[in-house]
């Protein structure tokens, strides 16, 4: 995409379906208009001169260690079951993934 | 004056003018007194220091919202790691501080709950996003409060509030228990009326945790005895490299300089320095850090904690949940960072911004061969005025000062400025990566190792 003034409407109704949120159509319009402004803002990547510059993903450019494969007991399951906004019989009880729509 | 007396009055006081400052989400008054109790009996390194805690630090037992409505409710089953060494240390910890939504925003107007009020003048905002936690403190209610800071929200809130605000290197804090933003650029942050305070937390909560893997394994050195000031010339030897740096309001002009004038007075040296790729940092941070939060967020999804508004299958839950439960700019920012990882535009934007980010950590590498620490404003304006309908592009070009030590995952700390108006300014000096030491030998030099004076209505 070339960045406009405005972000393409299918390309936010795209975006929002990746990331799980809806929008209605005054927020559609909204946010077509103010993501179209930043994205027009991030212009100034393309036009600098970076082709030949190796990213920098960890700002002090070093490899996070990783941790020992030990097995350990966390202890605080009550807690957890507490907080969820549903439990039962052991697990966290969700609305069907698949089968037919109620 | 025991922690307990100290607790009782701090709590008195929040009480007393909270309610016109909205400061805290949570205030948790019987924890706090335990700890003080504790703090008298046991003493230990930060014994009954007054400390308010942002709400996007897990605090076990203790309701941790991150600011949004997505959350209300949650309890963490756990502390955050600079919660249990604040605890281990004796600290009183008052309670929770208001955000905006999961750190997205520079003037707490995006919590989900209320704005927070600048204690200068209740019409303006204190900044943001760790706007509770500076208020707190500039209003007398505590005596340090810990930030998270991913792209400026400890340091421009301590500007617009007229505190000191550090931002460690990254990997200098835990991040365990900080509820991701940005996982690359996220830090725990400090703020304080004085630096001999962040000091003294800061060797309590810094150093290598296992449960983080982006902790440094390096030593903890007293930071309070290493940033001793000294009577004379204290700032003798320090090397202050200043940048151009374009158009901000006339009060900050004034104080930069005044402030500058004053670290000359104190023995440092001034000299010219470039960061000439500053000018990406914004373009940078506005898709490195969504695309991050993208990922981030996704696990806020109504299923196993926070908020559930049930759909009819699974899918629906899911988008009615996060629909509803998260406020407008942190909509925005999903959106504009799964872009920036989508497929056909991930070379383009994401990968590109990181190699921007490359530049600008190169150009900090380059200033420190002439000098020991960069000086800039922390924000091109004094407070803004709550309500102001700023777009969203615009306020984050405000960020062009915090943003570069950010991306470099530099320590940087705002000091207040000498103002000549009624409105706080900010002075960001930022170091070479771990030397924290200077930051706060320069704070501490610069405020006569002395607090901040409180806003005439809080004293």
């Amino acid at each position: 995409m070339s960045s406009g003034a405005m972000m393409d409407k299918t390309q936010l109704a795209a975006l929002a379906r990746l990331c799980r949120l809806s929008l209605d159509a005054e927020e559609e319009t909204r946010l077509a208009r103010e993501l179209g402004a930043v994205l027009e803002a991030m212009d100034v990547l393309a036009a600098s001169d970076l082709d030949d510059v190796a990213p920098l993903h960890h700002p002090l450019d070093a490899v996070a260690p990783l941790a020992d494969d030990r097995a350990q007991s966390w202890g605080r399951f009550r807690e957890v079951r507490r907080t969820a906004p549903s439990f039962v019989d052991g697990g966290f009880q969700v609305p069907l993934v698949l089968g037919e729509k109620k | 004056m025991t922690a307990v007396s100290n607790c009782r009055l701090a709590l008195a006081r929040i009480a007393d003018r909270d309610e016109e400052l909205g400061a805290f989400l949570t205030v948790d008054g019987e924890g706090a007194l335990s700890m003080a109790s504790q703090a008298d009996r046991e003493g230990g390194p930060i014994a009954g220091l007054t400390v308010a805690v942002k709400d996007n630090l897990v605090t076990r037992g203790v309701e941790t919202t991150c600011g949004s409505r997505i959350l209300a409710g949650y309890v963490p089953p756990y502390d955050a790691e600079v919660v249990r060494r604040l605890r281990v240390a004796r600290a009183t910890i008052l309670g929770k501080t208001n955000m905006d939504e999961f750190g997205m925003g520079s003037s707490t107007e995006h919590s989900g709950y209320f704005p927070t009020r600048n204690p200068w003048d209740l019409s303006r905002s204190p900044g943001g996003s760790s706007g509770g936690s500076a208020a707190a403190v500039a209003a007398g209610f505590c005596e340090v409060s810990l930030g998270s800071d991913t792209g400026g929200s400890v340091r421009q809130p301590a500007a617009l509030t007229g505190i000191v605000g550090l931002k460690p290197t990254y990997g200098r804090v835990s991040r365990s228990g900080l509820v991701a933003f940005a996982s690359s650029l996220d830090q725990v942050g400090i703020l304080a009326r004085n630096g001999r305070n962040i000091a003294k937390v800061l060797s309590q909560i810094a150093g290598r945790d296992p449960a983080d893997s982006t902790s440094v394994s390096r030593d903890v050195p007293d930071y309070e005895a290493r940033s001793e000031p000294g009577a004379n010339n204290p700032l003798a030897g320090i090397r202050l490299g200043v940048v151009a740096h374009g158009e901000v309001d006339a009060a900050v002009e004034t104080g930069v300089a005044a402030g500058l004038e004053r670290l000359r007075s104190l023995g440092a040296s001034v000299v010219p320095v470039e960061l000439p790729h500053a000018h990406l940092a914004m373009a940078a941070y506005y898709l490195i850090a969504p695309a991050e939060a993208s990922s981030n967020l996704a696990r806020f999804d109504g299923l196993r904690y926070g908020v559930r508004k049930t759909g009819t299958d699974l899918e629906e839950t899911v988008t009615r949940s996060r629909r509803e439960g998260f406020g407008d700019e942190v909509k925005r920012r999903i959106l504009l960072g799964t872009f920036a990882l989508s497929s056909g535009y991930y070379d383009a934007y994401y990968e590109r911004a990181q190699k921007a980010r490359r530049v600008i950590a190169d150009d900090f590498e380059a200033a420190f061969a002439s000098c020991d620490v960069v000086v800039t404003p922390t924000f091109p304006t004094v407070a803004f005025t709550l309500g102001e309908d700023t777009a969203p592009v615009d306020a984050y070009r405000a960020d062009r000062f915090t943003l570069p030590p950010s991306l470099a995952g530099l320590p940087a700390i705002s000091i207040p400025a000498p103002s000549a108006g009624p409105l706080p300014v900010g002075l960001q000096l930022t170091a070479r990566a771990f030397d924290e030491a200077t930051l706060l030998r320069l704070a501490r030099a610069f405020l006569d190792d002395a607090d901040c004076r409180l806003p005439e209505a809080y004293r």
